[in-house]
């Protein structure tokens, strides 16, 4: 039995061909996706090798954490945009008509825009990103042996359950740590006490304190890059999707930008009464609580506290973080929501 | 259906065929019947609904309502299977500006699949565009973009073709080119639909036509018999042309006499033979009018077409 509205490999690749040879678009989600990163981190280390004395060297875990996050905003807003044209373009240079009235499923021609734009954009996002990694890696500056945690030195890469269990072993050092009230020297049972009454807020500084003063290791790294695919991923299907509703690139690329740059910040910080669970659909949202702590803001939680979210992700929003299984459902959600929606109107469009 | 029924079936069947914008009725119970291996004529004024026609058949659009097939396969039912032997170009023929005339056709032959892809050189050279095959679609003519429009239509070997104003923006010589590949086509076996306001575009090349006004087919049938249905005029330069419309109208023998400025235009009755103007001479030389010659003058297309739409505006 043939499946009509699988997209055939020449399909995606000749759309592939059709994004790709959109020299100014390229050139523009080229520059926005691999351009800062290139142009900072070029200059950082051309002045680093000039003049040591006056400019440290390139790589750091806050140029990181700003280089990224700067390549995840850069990245979605490139890929809405590339996604807005693979919805549109056949439509607006009459070319839709044509493939329509080779018979070929409509199904099939929205779903081969899915990968042909991907292997666009995700490449460029993986070069920028595997740059910022090697740069900070390995022209980055000394890396510290431990954290500091009031003033204690703690070993590196610790969850909250072996930070725990090495304060129990340390109490020389946890008595430093752990609040205590005023009186005679306490005994080894009210330290245990206060560590354990304590290692939520303990556990949150030894975070903030590794994150800033440490790179992140391979493993997170490997998280960041997923997490930023998944960024860029949501922007083309959401372009895509949105695209095909509207069969309008420049409004559609509009939109996007501002729910990116203007709508998602703002519902991210403020709380609205009685509308969390509505601001909560917004897909920024759930990505920003899945956020990688080694790119969340300050201490890698907001009023909320570290969320637990999977994949290592400690939240950096503003407001109360959502439940995993509400985070996992909008991000599933936006994207098997605008692909239905893009779908269907491309098969119910008049061509 | 199996294979030999298919072949023996009409290329364009359409039955009831309704298609409405809001109030607005666009195809109205369209009955047309497409022979195979002919080049047929959808003919009607700008608006009647030809392209709308076009659409609802290929699936662009949908139908409101009737019925509906291509090369014997009911659409939308097997809308694939019948669209694989069609090629079509609907409106102008637009394609990505920034791709070369080559690189559309690949998109294209992606999208039919099949041997489409191995179509796509010859197709190219069929329409003279081997040469400019490398060349941005931004820089073609109007006119390459037809031809281009018709490459892409050969990508799927077609029984049929669907071509929509094929003539539109197209020179004299491009014209010329135009015609000559649908006689080809024919030639060749194929079925060439094509739609047109331009009468005489249409008589030179089809051999069937389907008048539409107002979204509905008027009449439909091989040029020669409609135009034979019509009448014939003669032209008879006579010295008392005013006394000889009289007495012609009198006698009760032709369908009407009038004075123009080059004499005595008589029309026949529809179906009248040839031994009429014979009959007509003989009374006007009777009566004591020289007459100095008749012409019979056959009926174009372009006045038959006038004559059946003007026909139209006048109360029953």
């Amino acid at each position: 039995m043939t499946v009509t509205w699988a997209p055939s490999w020449p399909l995606i690749a000749t759309k592939n061909l059709e994004l790709r040879k959109r020299r100014g678009l390229i050139i523009v989600v080229a520059l926005l996706t691999v351009g800062p990163t290139v142009l900072i981190l070029g200059l950082r280390l051309i002045f680093h090798a000039v003049d040591p004395a006056s400019y440290g060297p390139a790589g750091s875990p806050g140029i990181f954490q700003a280089l990224a996050n700067l390549m995840a905003e850069f990245g979605f807003l490139s890929a809405a945009a590339l996604g807005a044209s693979a919805g549109t373009t056949d439509l607006s240079e009459g070319m839709f008509r044509h493939l329509v009235i080779t018979g070929r499923s409509r199904l099939a021609l929205y779903l081969a825009r899915i990968p042909a734009g991907l292997a666009i954009i995700l490449p460029l996002v993986a070069v920028a990103f595997t740059a910022l990694c090697l740069v900070t890696s390995y022209a980055g500056v000394p890396q510290p042996t431990s954290v500091s945690v009031g003033g204690v030195s703690v070993p590196e890469h610790f969850d909250q359950a072996e930070l725990q269990s090495w304060l129990l072993q340390h109490p020389r050092q946890a008595v430093n740590v752990v609040p205590l009230g005023p009186g005679p020297a306490p005994g080894a049972a009210q330290i245990d006490s206060a560590i354990d009454q304590n290692i939520a807020t303990l556990y949150q500084d030894y975070v903030s304190n590794e994150v800033g003063g440490s790179n992140p290791a391979a493993n997170e790294m490997a998280k960041i890059g997923l997490w930023l695919a998944l960024e860029v991923g949501i922007g083309f299907v959401v372009g895509l999707g949105l695209g095909s509703l509207t069969g309008q690139r420049t409004l559609t690329t509009i939109t996007l930008i501002g729910l990116e740059i203007i709508v998602t910040p703002i519902l991210a910080n403020h709380v609205i009464p009685y509308f969390l669970d509505g601001q909560r659909l917004v897909v920024g949202l759930a990505m920003d609580q899945l956020r990688p702590a080694a790119l969340a803001p300050g201490t890698g939680g907001g009023p909320g506290g570290p969320g637990r979210v999977l994949f290592g992700g400690r939240g950096a929003l503003g407001i109360p973080p959502m439940p995993t299984w509400a985070m996992i459902s909008v991000i599933v959600g936006w994207i098997v929501g605008w692909s239905v929606i893009g779908a269907w109107r491309m098969i119910t469009r008049d061509a | 259906m199996n294979a030999i029924q298919l072949q023996t079936t009409p290329a364009v069947e359409t039955h009831g065929l309704t298609k409405r914008f809001g109030t607005n009725v666009a195809v109205d119970e369209v009955e047309l019947l497409v022979p195979r291996g002919s080049a047929f004529g959808y003919l009607g004024p700008n608006g009647a609904g030809k392209t709308t026609l076009i659409r609802t058949l290929l699936g662009l659009t949908r139908a409101a309502s009737g019925t509906m097939s291509l090369l014997g396969r009911p659409v939308p039912a097997q809308r694939r299977r019948a669209l694989a032997r069609v090629g079509a170009i609907v409106d102008e023929p637009r394609f990505h500006p920034h791709l070369t005339g080559q690189e559309n056709l690949r998109l294209l032959a992606a999208a039919r699949g099949g041997d489409a892809d191995s179509r796509i050189v010859p197709s190219l050279a069929r329409v003279g565009l081997a040469g400019r095959a490398g060349d941005k679609v931004a820089s073609y003519s109007m006119g390459m973009r037809q031809r281009l429009g018709v490459a892409a239509c050969l990508l799927g070997d077609p029984e049929l073709l669907i071509l929509d104003e094929p003539m539109n923006g197209l020179d004299p010589a491009g014209m010329h080119e135009m015609r000559e590949m649908i006689q080809s086509l024919v030639e060749e076996g194929r079925t060439v639909m094509l739609s047109s306001h331009l009468l005489d575009e249409v008589e030179r090349t089809c051999d069937a036509v389907a008048i539409v006004d107002h979204g509905r087919v008027i009449r439909q049938g091989p040029i020669d018999e409609l135009t034979r249905g019509a009448g014939t005029v003669v032209q008879v330069d006579c010295a008392e042309p005013a006394q000889a419309a009289k007495l012609i109208d009198e006698a009760g023998v032709a369908a009407g006499a009038t004075l123009t400025e080059s004499g005595l235009t008589i029309t026949l009755p529809a179906g009248a033979s040839r031994e009429l103007v014979a009959d007509i001479n003989r009374r006007l030389v009777g009566a004591g009018i020289a007459v100095y010659g008749l012409q019979e003058i056959r009926t174009s297309l372009e006045d038959w077409f006038l004559s059946v739409t003007s026909r139209l505006g006048e109360p029953s």
